[in-house]
């Protein structure tokens, strides 16, 4: 599958944020671990509103998470 | 494995399972297709699909309890409707491709013989349409998207 033009940090948010395990997130946000890892890979492209649950998660902008890339 | 990637697993091997062994009976010619056997070895074939999959899925349950109760993420919600246009196109395909058998003259038909294929057909077609959805399901676990 081609990967999305899409990346993010959320790898490096988590390990700054007490190494906050891809579980943690998915509870905090309403979503499967597998879902957080397959963002986290840039497999799949999360909706607006995950990505504002995300960066409300950590604290920062949604623009700090995920950037766009082509 | 997540849970619901398990239970497309457990649609598809009890499909295979099951209806394989009806019409590898029926087809092979082993069953009349016309005859109180195969009408039995399906009645046989649909309870023990319908209690194999309570059984199974009662154990992917209890294996991974929380994934269970969790509500289908937006992820697993595009899954499932991407999974069912491909089950839709196949049934589409299936059910046309009934329409036309119930047609074909065979020679010696009887009246039940018309019906009893058209049934076939059309059950073949729905349980080949559930397994497309299983596979696409287990593809797009699979590929994480």
């Amino acid at each position: 599958m081609a990967k999305l033009p899409i990346t993010n940090e959320i790898r490096r948010l988590r390990f700054e944020h007490g190494e906050m395990t891809q579980s943690d997130l998915a509870d905090r946000i309403g979503m499967t671990r597998q879902t957080i890892a397959a963002i986290e890979a840039g497999k799949y492209g999360p909706s607006l509103e995950a990505a504002f649950r995300i960066a409300q998660v950590f604290g920062v902008g949604v623009e700090d998470v995920f950037s766009w890339e082509e | 494995m997540p849970f619901r990637e398990k239970t497309a697993w457990i649609t598809l091997v009890t499909i295979l399972l099951f209806f394989a062994a009806y019409y590898g009976s029926t087809l092979s010619g082993a069953v009349p297709p016309n005859s109180w056997a195969a009408f039995h070895l399906g009645a046989i074939c649909i309870v023990g699909f319908v209690a194999a999959q309570i059984i199974f899925y009662f154990i992917a349950a209890s294996l991974s309890p929380g994934d269970a109760r969790t509500p289908r993420d937006e992820r697993e919600r595009m899954i499932h409707a991407r999974s069912h246009i491909v089950g839709y196109y196949v049934l589409m395909l299936g059910m046309a491709a009934t329409l036309v058998a119930t047609h074909l003259p065979f020679h010696g038909d009887h009246f039940l013989d018309v019906i009893i294929r058209t049934v076939n057909f059309g059950v073949f077609t729905m349980l080949l349409a559930a397994a497309a959805v299983a596979i696409a399901q287990i593809v797009m676990y699979r590929r994480g998207a």
